[in-house]
């Protein structure tokens, strides 16, 4: 269970710099992937474990805040949010499978920049609409684009992580 | 229940911590990341770069077939531009030779002079320019729109009179402008009038024509702007043609007027 989480804290900073690091000089038209969203999306459909699934979400937002936003609270309070409503969501309507996944990844990602938006609103008087409608789609496009390839590159063996 | 309000507690002390920490400002949590975090970024940074060049190259390749194409496509579209242009140059060349001007840029040497003074009611006016300066009666006065005024009078030892084309003396060549031009020779009748005068009826001036020079003994150059016909009467008894012209030349507006000395 330690191991697990330890896994999940080294797993998501080097994610993250990776996204910072790498992935920004492949942006296709301005549109990058948040792969620190998509990892804990995929943990909170994956896993049933409740404490990693809340620990990858607050460290997630952390490092987002310290790389990304430069205003500690601001990813964490979101994926909070994001997670919260993923949880109850899956009470009501349990899709589950590889199709599940890609239809809760879509919903959620395309529910990112429009939760943080509103959140900013804790933390400025006067909160910067920074995303389009182009840039959500085109970046939730870009995530299922990603874990298809995951999906299909994967063993059999880790294909669970991405099963809802 | 005790383990759900320990539950509730957590959350409501973990929002006052994030909140807290968002008041406090990430600064110095923020520069032990960077600090620790430089060497990796670097790493992930240097493979980007190198991982963007090898897309870039192929992003390049498509870029130059898109590139290709759209030139292909510009060069069809400027021949059939090409093509048209020498449509509109050998009619330019046709319209040239009917009307009796070379194509050629025009090799006229002039001198420059300014307007000194205008006596409307005997259609002359004076410029600064006379014998000291080579002005010679008879030569062409134009504007620099290729207008012609009229041609030098008298000659003073520093200026000369220009009889304009309303003067009784002058007499000019003049045809429409037309493919099959309509010619005949325009009198100044004094007091800033001017007449064409025809004894064939049958040729084709209209009001609204306008009038340009003909050759003529080597008076004037060809095509020199000279007038508008504002009024045409026909008298068949007499078997004449008689029309009104308006000059093109307006001494009120002109300052600067050219002297062909040699065209």
């Amino acid at each position: 269970m330690i191991m697990s989480r330890v896994f999940l804290l080294i797993g998501l900073y080097f994610l993250t710099l990776f996204q910072l690091g790498f992935w920004s000089h492949l942006a296709i038209d301005g549109v990058w992937p948040n792969l620190v969203l998509l990892a804990v999306l995929l943990v909170a459909l994956s896993s049933k474990n409740k404490g990693l699934i809340w620990l990858a979400a607050l460290w997630g937002g952390f490092l987002l805040d310290i790389f990304y936003y430069h205003q500690i609270g601001l990813a964490i309070l979101t994926f909070i949010i994001l997670i919260s409503l993923l949880s109850l969501s899956r009470r009501f309507f349990a899709l589950e499978g590889m199709m599940g996944t890609l239809i809760y990844l879509a919903v959620f990602s395309l529910a990112y920049e429009p939760v943080r938006y509103i959140i900013s609103f804790i933390f400025t008087s006067s909160p910067v609409l920074s995303f389009d409608l182009f840039f959500l789609v085109a970046q939730t496009v870009y995530h299922l684009v990603l874990v298809l390839i995951f999906w299909l590159i994967l063993p059999v063996k880790f294909r669970r992580i991405f099963s809802a | 229940m005790k383990n759900n309000r320990r539950k509730w507690i957590a959350a409501v002390l973990l929002v006052m911590l994030v909140l807290g920490l968002s008041r406090l400002g990430a600064g110095p949590i923020e520069e032990i990341f960077y600090i620790a975090s430089q060497p990796f970024y670097r790493f992930f940074d240097y493979l980007g770069g190198k991982a963007s060049g090898l897309f870039g190259y192929f992003r390049d390749q498509q870029m130059l077939i898109i590139e290709r194409d759209d030139l292909a496509r510009e060069k069809e579209e400027l021949l059939s531009e090409l093509a048209r242009l020498s449509d509109y140059c050998l009619e330019k060349d046709e319209l040239a030779e009917v009307l009796g001007t070379e194509s050629d840029e025009l090799d006229w040497r002039v001198m420059m002079g300014k307007i000194t003074y205008v006596n409307a009611s005997q259609d002359w006016i004076m410029i600064n320019l006379g014998r000291r300066d080579g002005v010679e009666t008879g030569q062409p006065v134009i504007t620099s729109n290729h207008v012609l005024a009229g041609r030098v009078g008298q000659v003073y030892e520093r200026q000369a009179e220009v009889k304009l084309l309303s003067h009784a003396d002058s007499l000019v060549k003049v045809k429409t402008v037309d493919v099959s031009p309509a010619v005949s020779f325009l009198q100044g009748k004094g007091g800033l009038r001017t007449v064409l005068q025809s004894a064939d009826l049958t040729q084709d001036f209209k009001v609204g024509d306008d009038l340009v020079t003909d050759v003529f003994r080597d008076e004037y150059p060809a095509n020199l702007l000279v007038g508008q016909i504002v009024q045409v009467e026909r008298d068949e008894v007499r078997s004449m043609l008689a029309a009104q012209v308006m000059p093109f030349f307006d001494w009120s507006t002109e300052r600067n007027l050219f002297i062909l000395e040699d065209f």
